[in-house]
């Protein structure tokens, strides 16, 4: 597995970021200047701040959603800004594990649909979870036995009979699946109460390490530091113009 | 593929809506195609109201005018044809028969006919059928009448009820053939075309009611009873029509030609097919009215769909979100929309369809012995599939609708949607 991520990016940095600006389009007033930042190999980031401090905006250009003004973004040595939206979005579904606050599922499909998602547009992923000897199934099912999620009991149950914290962790089976280099969590636990968080991030961590895989998460809760490589206040590295974070 | 799987998915996921949608499209497609059927179904049945008759021949009037009062029974002759130019007429050698027709009285409201039993033998109807008896037969004696369905129905007629013809049309009438009384003879089977309204009479008989009368009126203090008429010759002067059937329908055009020429009296022969074309292209503006009706209705069934989807979008952008953060594309949340519009649209119009041919298998019997209207149940035709094709498309442009709102919400929300 690390020699994997090794000849993806001969660089110690998966992930870098320099001189970046950006302004949303069409909404007035906000803009996010970022000097520099990094993510190392298999790093695991925190990044905190209050909201309307850019954390959202951050992630969104880290994964290629938006692109920045001026500046670059550099994902496994590639130029995310020089690809094309298409190609950025090809390259987010095979190298980006991607997990929200809440509400990560689409709720018409079973639980293992939703693990299974990425796999439909990352080729890429796909092939690592077959040439590993596995078909998807057998691993989404791996996964979710490994995040603490009885696979028979729950593989074909609509996403909505789960609850909040069983939710997180089909997000993060779905996030890990296929091994993606990076994975983004954006205030995934503030919906749990303080057990269920530290269960989850126990649980996410273990799958991180056996895949080698980066975290960058976002949170306001400083709380978490203790778990992460490297804790960084967003205020140190970003400038955030007039307005407010939608 | 994941598209559409996705979109099948989502779509089960809100099967209460998007059942109702399909049955509002269904509905709608099924009443298109159905005007469609009807259409198609009068048109033809008006088309063949008389067939396997060549030429119908009356006084020199224009084809449609001709038409109505002969075949349809509708308006009056502006003149009759005499009994000797009709004979010089049977007597062509390209002439295989002739029926003539005599109009001029009714019975309550109904056309009185005076013809021969020939009629019976000779009036075809949707393509080659012909004059079925439900009871009785053909004139047997001078005041037998043979009734058509529909005039046996309404005024509940059975054989050896006794009828009196009225002279003229009204359906009041104050001058009546009372002292010459016919006999229902027999009864004629539903046909759809004016046959069901009329009374027939053999020619004779319009012959002997009239022995006494002149002028409109019973001449005063000359009665002649229903025994003394029946000594009598009694040769037709005149008849309004005749029905005519050639040896050879190429001969047709021979036959016209010496009948509009005939230099004793002005005469006008007319194809019967042909002058039903034109009549049609005069009524079929109705039909036209209908299909865009209908057209409008499966209008406002797809933008009832485009505006179920589009109600719903909003409460979806965290589902865009998601599929963005996987990896979708902009292009991928279009299609999805695109293809939830188009798989509603393709349920709607094959249940039209199913609910077409189902209402269609039960109530076509009901039509046809009531309306006399034939439709068709046959594999739908090319027109119908093209109606159904357009139907799918519509659905498709109307999903555009939403799709295009779902990309723009997709590229400007990005994956971060705090909802």
């Amino acid at each position: 597995m690390m020699d994997r991520a090794a000849s993806l990016a001969p660089a110690v940095e998966v992930l870098s970021m320099a001189g970046v600006r950006f302004r949303w389009p069409g909404r007035q007033g906000f803009s996010l200047a970022i000097q520099g930042f990094t993510l190392g190999r298999g790093e695991t980031l925190l990044l905190t701040g209050p909201s309307g401090s850019g954390k959202s905006t951050l992630l969104s250009l880290l994964c290629g959603v938006v692109t920045p003004e001026q500046g670059g973004v550099t994902v496994l040595g590639t130029e995310m800004t020089r690809l094309a939206s298409v190609q950025r979005d090809h390259f987010r579904a095979e190298h980006f594990g991607i997990i929200f606050q809440m509400f990560n599922l689409l709720p018409y499909l079973s639980i293992l649909d939703n693990v299974l998602l990425p796999l439909s547009f990352a080729r890429g992923r796909r092939g690592r979870v077959v040439n590993g000897g596995k078909t998807p199934e057998a691993e989404a099912r791996r996964l979710l036995a490994s995040l603490g999620l009885d696979a028979d009991a729950f593989a074909g149950q609509p996403a909505a009979a789960l609850s909040v914290g069983q939710q997180q962790r089909v997000a993060a089976a779905r996030a890990l699946i296929g091994a993606p280099e990076i994975v983004v969590a954006d205030e995934p636990t503030s919906a749990l109460d303080r057990d269920r968080q530290q269960e989850f991030l126990d649980l996410l961590f273990r799958d991180l390490g056996a895949a080698a895989a980066s975290l960058v998460m976002v949170s306001h809760d400083e709380s978490l530091a203790p778990r992460f490589d490297r804790v960084l206040p967003l205020a140190e590295i970003a400038v955030v113009g007039q307005g407010s974070d939608p | 593929m994941i598209i559409l799987r996705l979109a099948l998915r989502s779509l089960r996921n809100r099967l209460g809506t998007a059942a109702l949608t399909v049955f509002a499209i269904a509905v709608s497609v099924m009443l298109f195609l159905g005007v469609e059927k009807v259409r198609t179904g009068a048109r033809d049945s008006f088309a063949s109201t008389i067939s396997g008759t060549d030429l119908v021949i009356g006084s020199r009037s224009g084809d449609v005018q001709l038409l109505l009062y002969a075949v349809f029974r509708i308006g009056n002759a502006t003149n009759n044809i005499t009994w000797q130019s009709y004979q010089d007429i049977a007597a062509r050698p390209e002439v295989a028969w002739t029926v003539p027709l005599s109009l001029g009285d009714s019975h309550r409201g109904f056309r009185v006919l005076g013809t021969t039993s020939d009629f019976f033998d000779h009036y075809r109807y949707r393509r080659d059928r012909g004059l079925v008896f439900t009871a009785g037969g053909p004139f047997g004696d001078l005041f037998d009448a043979v009734l058509g369905a529909d005039v046996a129905e309404a005024l509940g007629y059975r054989l050896g009820d006794p009828i009196v013809v009225a002279h003229g049309l009204g359906a009041v009438s104050f001058a009546e053939h009372a002292d010459k009384p016919f006999r229902v003879a027999g009864i004629l089977a539903k046909t759809g075309t004016p046959v069901d309204r009329t009374v027939h009479i053999s020619l004779q008989a319009i012959e002997a009611i009239h022995v006494d009368w002149q002028s409109g009126a019973q001449i005063p203090g000359q009665t002649v009873s229903a025994e003394e008429v029946r000594r009598m010759a009694l040769a037709p002067k005149a008849v309004t029509a005749a029905m005519v059937g050639l040896k050879s329908k190429l001969a047709t055009f021979k036959l016209q030609r010496f009948v509009n020429e005939y230099p004793e009296e002005p005469l006008s022969a007319i194809l019967p097919g042909a002058a039903l074309q034109e009549l049609w292209s005069l009524v079929g503006t109705a039909e036209t009215a209908l299909a865009v009706i209908s057209a409008m209705v499966v209008m406002t069934a797809l933008l009832g769909m485009a505006t179920m989807i589009l109600a719903t979008l909003n409460e979806r952008r965290r589902e865009m979100a998601i599929l963005r953060s996987v990896g979708a594309r902009p292009a991928t949340i279009l299609g999805l929309l695109v293809a939830e519009a188009g798989l509603l649209g393709l349920a709607g119009a094959a249940l039209g369809i199913a609910l077409l041919y189902g209402v269609l298998a039960i109530v076509r019997p009901l039509i046809d012995a009531h309306f006399g209207l034939y439709i068709e149940i046959g594999s739908p035709s090319s027109r119908e599939f093209a109606a159904l094709g357009a139907v799918i498309v519509a659905g498709l442009v109307a999903g555009f609708v939403p799709a295009l709102r779902a990309y723009r919400f997709s590229l400007s929300d990005g994956m971060m949607v705090k909802t």
